[in-house]
């Protein structure tokens, strides 16, 4: 990465970016400092995105594992937080490749598109056409929606993930993402679009939403 | 449908992202005005996006970071393995060139792995600035109680003074204070340990009260003078009786002010002005002890034939310490000019001293200097000697020790005695059996149990065992202590 001089005095001002020139200078609290700060928020946007809780701790860990092994070759050139959520995407993506070639772990996002995501409660799926204004209750909506996220692509559900969550412009999700800000803000525009598409019909009808329901545009 | 009308979702997604610029978002937010369908659209989206906050975030526990850290200390152990293996495979030329590199490595790696690895020192060097300064800030207790001592200015010194004595070493790395710890000299390491445990001794939220100082005196911008002003009031305190000191303990921190006020209203009463300077401590304390060496033969014969024999059998520092505790005792019970000081004596005493000290002795009849004397050389007794501080300070039981003895070891008939005692010869009492429960090593140090257990030694008194060759005076005023125990008394 080349790093102009004027970008990286802009990104010393980043408080997370000096506490790595820390670690850099191999402070151990330091370390310690970024791992607190930041734990909790990649443990959420890895289990959001690989759907699986042990497989989110092991690749937290992994990411801070490379951060400390990358430390001597950092260069302050963006947000601290976009070079850590890059390393935390790529990870994600690779597990689930790996996970896309066994297919006896059924991960959401994949792209084999055929199967439901999750087998879904039968009483739900019997009652759901004729449920108008229904009460939904907070767990139920909460599984709507963790459903429905997990049915986007896994690029879309990163996008989504890094604009929702971590409140990152279009131009530093293209940074994580390696990609123009036009296309995230394309692959934004289709991943609302897929949400709408199955959130909308449920909160209407009641309709449990179904993996086929909508498609994949990656 | 026409783009005029419906402009396609992405505009609309990206001024939801606030992603337009403002004559884009100007054209959408007149659509929006005018078009029912476009706003039904940018309803249903923005719905959409808001249901995700109803996902649960994942919050990571303790076990999970303690976790992550040992996994990267393991990698860094690794890494530092790794790389001495490469240093003996590779060859010797290559060696050479790789040494450099190989170095950095090996320290690298062992910072990484000395401080990401589960360290049971860790919080010692957390709390290695307060720790440091654990006796000043005791006193103190926490930011209230400073705050209202800086309000009230009580004890506002000079500048400079004291300025020896300069916050110490409250280095921010973790690593820096390790290798402060690693370097400090065997003593100072058992100094520091004896310190820790006795913070560990207190209860959580005085911990967490004394943690609280430390963090507000790094932050305040007034930090020197707040140090200055700490030391000037614990120095004062230390001249406390421990029934006084424990009294104002017990208090809450505004009624402890008050507490002082009345007694600094008390001293300034009763000293007639301020009380004894250092310097003119120093020199009282430099004429007792040559006073002392001059006398020592004529003082002896005082003695009764056994105790005569014991103080023969004595190393002469040993014997010169306990010529004047003997000393000591005998002037406080009768008055120093029941014995044999002279009125010339008494001239060269005043001659020693500043002027101010003078005149006001000089006011008052022989027998109220000699006492005026002994109270100030009892108040300089109390006080940190001068080089209070340095590791070569001896050995003064602290408050919470005397208090500590006196509850736990202390017979009910003695506490009471001590009890019925007025507060200066309570304190002199107790100091003095405190010495004595400890014998002629109580010179060097408090008893180190855990620590002489460490290093295999035997604790120096077994009980049942010879009785100690002689009652541990307090420390000789203002002279180094000498570090070779006393020989044991066979007599």
């Amino acid at each position: 990465m080349v790093v102009s001089e004027s970008s990286a005095r802009r990104y010393a001002l980043d408080p997370d970016v000096r506490l790595m020139l820390e670690v850099q200078a191999d402070s151990a609290a330091a370390f310690e400092e970024l791992v607190a700060r930041y734990q909790s928020r990649l443990l959420t946007l890895l289990k959001h995105l690989v759907g699986d809780h042990e497989l989110a701790e092991d690749l937290t860990q992994e990411v801070f594992l490379r951060v400390y092994r990358a430390r001597k070759s950092y260069q302050p050139g963006a947000k601290f937080a976009t070079w850590l959520f890059k390393i935390a995407g790529r990870l994600a993506a690779n597990a689930l490749r790996d996970r896309a070639r066994h297919p006896s772990l059924n991960l959401p996002g994949q792209d084999s598109g055929s199967q439901p995501m999750r087998p879904l409660p039968k009483a739900l799926q019997a009652g759901s056409g004729l449920m108008p204004a229904r009460q939904l209750d907070k767990a139920e909506i909460r599984q709507v929606v963790r459903l429905a996220l997990e049915a986007l692509n896994p690029r879309q559900r990163m996008a989504v993930l890094l604009s929702k969550f971590e409140g990152l412009s279009y131009a530093e999700i293209a940074q994580v993402m390696d990609i123009s800000p036009k296309a995230v803000k394309s692959l934004l525009c289709r991943a609302r679009e897929c949400l709408r598409e199955v959130l909308q019909p449920y909160f209407e009808e009641g309709a449990w939403p179904h993996r086929e329901d909508f498609a994949h545009d990656e | 449908m026409s783009e005029k009308h419906f402009p396609p979702d992405e505009e609309l997604v990206a001024y939801l992202d606030g992603e337009l610029d403002a004559e884009q978002s100007r054209r959408i937010e007149a659509l929006l005005a005018s078009d029912a369908e476009v706003r039904r659209r940018v309803q249903e989206l923005e719905r959409t996006w808001d249901l995700l906050d109803e996902l649960d975030a994942t919050p990571a526990d303790a076990r999970f970071t303690h976790g992550t850290l040992e996994v990267v200390a393991l990698t860094a152990r690794q890494e530092l393995e790794q790389a001495l293996a490469q240093k003996t495979a590779a060859r010797r030329m290559w060696w050479w060139r790789r040494l450099g590199g190989l170095c950095l490595a090996a320290l690298l790696g062992f910072s990484a792995v000395a401080f990401l690895a589960p360290d049971p020192n860790r919080q010692l060097l957390q709390d290695l600035p307060l720790l440091e300064r654990f006796d000043e800030y005791r006193p103190i207790g926490g930011v209230e109680f400073l705050e209202l001592l800086d309000k009230a200015q009580l004890f506002s010194g000079e500048e400079g003074e004291l300025s020896d004595k300069k916050p110490s070493f409250v280095s921010e790395s973790l690593i820096e204070r390790r290798e402060y710890v690693e370097n400090l000299t065997l003593d100072d390491k058992r100094r520091l340990l004896q310190v820790a445990e006795r913070f560990a001794a207190l209860t959580s939220s005085e911990q967490q009260a004394l943690r609280q100082l430390q963090e507000y005196l790094q932050q305040s911008p007034r930090a020197e003078q707040l140090y200055a002003l700490i030391r000037r009031y614990v120095e004062w305190w230390k001249s406390l009786p421990s029934y006084s000191r424990a009294e104002l303990a017990e208090l809450a921190a505004d009624k402890r002010i008050e507490w002082i006020k009345k007694r600094l209203r008390e001293e300034q009463a009763r000293e007639g002005g301020r009380g004894p300077s250092t310097r003119d401590i120093e020199a009282l304390q430099t004429w007792l002890r040559e006073y002392l060496a001059r006398h020592e033969a004529a003082l002896l014969n005082t003695l009764s034939e056994p105790e005569r024999k014991r103080f023969a059998e004595l190393s002469p520092s040993m014997r010169q310490r306990a010529v004047f505790w003997h000393t000591w005792q005998q002037w406080q019970a009768l008055g120093p000019n029941k014995l044999s000081l002279s009125n010339k004596d008494l001239e060269e005493v005043r001659s020693r001293l500043s002027r101010e000290a003078r005149q006001r002795l000089e006011a008052m009849p022989p027998e109220r200097q000699w006492q005026t004397i002994v109270r100030w050389l009892l108040h300089g007794m109390r006080r940190p000697a001068p080089f209070s501080g340095s590791p070569e300070r001896p050995f003064q039981p602290d408050d919470e020790r005397l208090m500590e003895f006196f509850e736990k070891e202390l017979s009910d008939e003695q506490r009471d005695r001590l009890l019925s005692l007025p507060g200066d010869e309570m304190h002199r009492e107790l100091q003095r059996l405190f010495f004595l429960s400890r014998g002629g090593r109580s010179m060097e140090g408090p008893p180190r149990r855990k620590l002489l257990r460490e290093n295999g030694e035997r604790f120096p008194h077994q009980p049942g065992g010879a009785p100690p060759p002689w009652p541990g005076p307090p420390p000789f005023p203002a002279e180094k202590q000498e570090q070779t125990p006393p020989k044991p008394d066979k007599a």
